[in-house]
């Protein structure tokens, strides 16, 4: 079947396309040239002033896993105050602060997002994550799998293992668990709370291993480069939260020499300690750095304001966390020593100096940070806020007067304490269409996503333009997903199951004598049962296709 | 007898959220309005219309005749005006009220007043469990109001309670006051085992000696305490069960726990 996409004021950004009027063209799923005179076009849908745009990709959202799971059921309270009734196609299910897996793919679809990417998925916890993906529906899901405070890799690093060796674990960890990428999480620290220290600097020794971030670090983003993953190292730097972390989060980009690295949440890394309050915010030496540095890519992990509940695999942060927990209920865990996790529930006031100028703070971000290839729009969902606010977030970035208008009713020192009123960029719609398709697209290595291009998966958004980008983003006119109309006007009107994205690397597996011994003498599985096949994660995460992406990433 | 009336024709095929039916959110509307209200059940809606016949006049009191239990959350949040129940209340009835009056000619499912702060519920039968507690994932249970239950009630009543008079006439199930943060319990049957698990502070009034004392609990001797005095006979207009107690009760024994948690909780048994 050919459908016809027709008239629409294209926005593709990966193809230089900005607000050109043409038609679109797909079949079975896929974007295609437009036809030779005289073939059937079956279906026509009528874009005539309308943006078309690829669909959506949230490289930083928390939809599975062991951390997401405890949230919900820490918090049924939350899901009570926010129903979705059987409606239509879809089936009965609550949002709330920790959404259950259908809220989440309903939600996403309706607002035009079509692929997600879970950033913390714990190697021992993969299976499960993969089925709560599996049962998100609709949009494309892929993980990034933790590394870097498991012990394996903790004692081959201090061990002095061959960087070879290390290439190898991290290569059989992407592919043992089906992720696409690695991400590591206060580097080294969650391993070091576990032997009673509090925090952990990039250069701190870790109390046991003898090992330091850095080294971390550098080990990791070496093998990333090596193996050729596209996605750089996924970096929660150390100090999450804590003022003056500004100078961790250098010494993180630091540590990378150069190698790609990427920052996740940097508004939670970004603080200063000036002022009477001892908090300040850091974003402009933080945007300067990141605008020097061609090798460093960002998430902000904005906050808005409202009850929310942060899920974090940094235990050490978390427990630090928990005094503010509200409600006050929280849970900071091991798991299978693989790593931690901690969920902590969290109400950001705007009447609140510190929640006023952390939602500064990741503005700025947004603004001072130059090139929209290399800052992603995120609330790090659920962490920051929940991700249907991002038309709101998306509000505050294009439109500057509400901008400051918000700012005005928010605790006066927000203000002050930051350079946010004085910014007077306001992002286009083509540079939206950047940080949220193309840019995600690319950095993840997706050929086939974030773009319209013949030979793209038909993941096509299409939205009424209107003056308020907040109501244009909340409710597109059309989103298909793989040549389905599996929205209009924010209603669901076809529950369809995404692919699965993974990366898999080619390694030596002589890694796997080393790792089986370590299985034997150290886990609650054995390593055949711990991998993940192809077949597996198809069955159990619902996926009609897993989509190997090249490892081809040089330099 | 004035206000609206909705009889229930035949039992509904799942169970139904009948949050929607407050006298407050009805008053005024025309029957046929009233009629074409659609109620969340499991996977579909049902109109009122369908489930009732209606009839009356849509005032400040509401009666809903032959419930059968699958209605759940009756009285929900309600604020003002008077709720009539008749036959088996299903669960959530009154969770969360915030004023107004709920009177159940009947009997009443699990969680029955569970969160409520402010108003009153008088259960002619027995409730289920959890009654005048809070639901899963809440802090706190009932923090204000009176619940009064002239029947049974099952087991965790007035769990994590914090605020508030639940009054029993008949015996109560395991876990009474478990986890009790404050508020006052007075229960003239018996107390199954282990009343007062956890408890922090807060009074519960036993007309009868538990089952089981948990060890937990100290001995603070026989007392005549004038609040309590002065609680019961404040009692007297809830019927003359509460009023016989206020007149006979010499003195209490007190008991103080849980220690396992703050301990500042009493335990008053009458001898
Ligand atoms: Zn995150």
């Amino acid at each position: 079947m050919l459908t016809r996409i027709a008239g629409g004021r294209v926005i593709d950004p990966a193809n230089g396309v900005n607000d050109v009027i043409r038609d679109l063209y797909v079949r079975d799923g896929v974007i295609v040239d437009a036809p030779r005179d005289g073939e059937r076009i079956d279906r026509t849908i009528d874009a005539a002033g309308m943006i078309v745009m690829a669909g959506a990709i949230d490289l930083h959202t928390h939809i599975g896993g062991g951390k997401v799971n405890i949230a919900r059921a820490l918090l049924p309270e939350f899901d009570r105050l926010d129903p979705m009734p059987a409606h239509g196609v879809c089936e009965p299910c609550t949002g709330g602060a920790a959404p259950s897996t259908l809220a989440t793919g309903y939600r996403y679809a309706a607002m035009g997002y079509t692929a997600c990417f879970e950033p913390a998925m714990l190697p021992v916890n993969a299976r499960q994550a993969h089925m709560e993906m599996g049962d998100t529906p609709i949009v494309d899901k892929g993980a990034y799998a933790l590394l870097g405070n498991d012990d394996f890799f903790l004692q081959l690093l201090a061990s002095g293992a061959e960087q070879r060796e290390i290439d190898d674990y991290v290569a059989w960890t992407l592919h043992a668990t089906q992720a696409a990428g690695i991400k590591v999480v206060n580097a080294g620290g969650i391993s070091a709370f576990k032997f009673n220290a509090r925090s952990l600097d990039v250069d701190g020794e870790h109390p046991h291993y003898r090992v330091t971030p850095r080294q971390v670090l550098g080990a990791l983003t070496r093998a990333i480069d090596g193996l050729g993953v596209p996605h750089p190292l996924h970096v929660h730097g150390s100090n999450l939260g804590v003022p003056g972390n500004a100078d961790s989060t250098l010494a993180t980009i630091d540590a990378a020499e150069g190698r790609r690295i990427h920052l996740t949440h940097l508004q939670f890394h970004s603080y200063g300690t000036e002022g009477d309050r001892k908090f300040s915010s850091a974003a402009q030496r933080i945007a300067e750095k990141v605008n020097a540095s061609p090798n460093v890519s960002v998430d902000v992990g904005q906050i808005l304001f409202g009850q929310t509940v942060t899920c974090s695999g940094d235990s050490m942060m978390q427990h630090r966390n928990a005094r503010h927990a509200r409600p006050a209920k929280w849970v900071v865990m091991d798991i299978e020593c693989d790593a931690g996790c901690g969920v902590v529930p969290f109400r950001y006031r705007d009447r609140d100096f510190v929640n006023a100028l952390q939602w500064a703070i990741g503005l700025e971000l947004f603004l001072l940070v130059r090139d929209p290839w290399r800052v992603f729009l995120t609330t790090d969902h659920p962490n920051g806020g929940p991700f249907w606010s991002y038309p709101h977030l998306i509000k505050l970035l294009m439109d500057r007067s509400f901008r400051n208008e918000v700012l005005s009713r928010l605790h006066p020192e927000a203000a002050t304490s930051s350079t946010l009123a004085s910014l007077e960029r306001e992002y286009s719609l083509y540079e939206i269409a950047i940080m949220t398709r193309a840019a995600p697209a690319r950095i993840l290595g997706l050929a086939d996503r974030g773009h319209l291009g013949p030979g793209a998966a038909a993941d096509i958004v299409v939205y009424e333009p209107h003056s308020d980008p907040e109501v244009q983003f909340t409710a597109p006119r059309y989103v298909f997903k793989d040549g389905t109309v599996v929205a209009e006007r924010g209603e669901i009107k076809a529950v369809t199951a995404g692919s699965i994205h993974v990366v898999k690397p080619e390694f030596d597996r002589g890694i796997e004598r080393k790792l089986d011994d370590w299985f034997r003498r150290h886990h609650t599985q054995s390593l055949a049962s711990f991998k993940i096949s192809d077949e597996e994660v198809c069955v159990c995460g619902r996926a009609p296709k897993l989509v190997t992406h090249a490892c081809t990433h040089r330099g | 007898m004035s206000g609206l009336r909705l009889s229930l024709r035949a039992r509904p095929p799942a169970r139904v959220d009948g949050s929607a039916l407050l006298p407050e959110k009805l008053q005024g509307q025309t029957l046929d309005a009233i009629r074409r209200i659609a109620l969340p059940g499991w996977n579909e809606f049902h109109e009122v219309g369908e489930l009732f016949e209606v009839s009356g006049e849509a005032t400040d009191r509401l009666q809903i005749d032959q419930l059968d239990g699958s209605f759940d959350r009756l009285g929900a949040l309600a604020t003002a005006g008077t709720l009539v129940l008749r036959g088996q209340a299903g669960d959530l009835v009154g969770e969360g009220l915030r004023g107004a009056s709920i009177e159940i000619e009947g009997a009443a499912g699990d969680y029955l007043g569970c969160g409520m702060r402010r108003g009153r519920i008088e259960v002619r039968g027995n409730a289920g469990h959890f009654a005048g507690s809070g639901r899963a994932g809440e802090l706190q249970g009932m923090s204000g109001g009176t619940l009064l239950v002239r029947g049974d009630v099952g087991d965790r009543a007035a769990d994590r309670m914090r605020r508030g008079l639940l009054l029993v006439e008949g015996d109560a199930g395991d876990y009474l006051a478990s986890r009790m943060l404050a508020g006052t319990v007075v229960l003239l049957g018996r107390a199954a085992g282990n009343a007062g698990y956890l408890m922090r502070r807060g009074t519960v009034v036993l007309d009868q000696r538990p089952a089981q004392m948990l060890p937990t609990f100290n001995a603070n001797g026989r007392q005549d305490l004038l609040a309590i005095q002065l609680l019961l006979r404040s009692l007297g207009g809830e019927g003359p069960r509460f009023s016989r107690l206020a007149a006979r009760a010499g003195g209490f024994e007190r008991w103080l726990g849980d220690l396992a948690a703050s301990g500042q909780g009493e335990l008053l048994v009458s001898f």
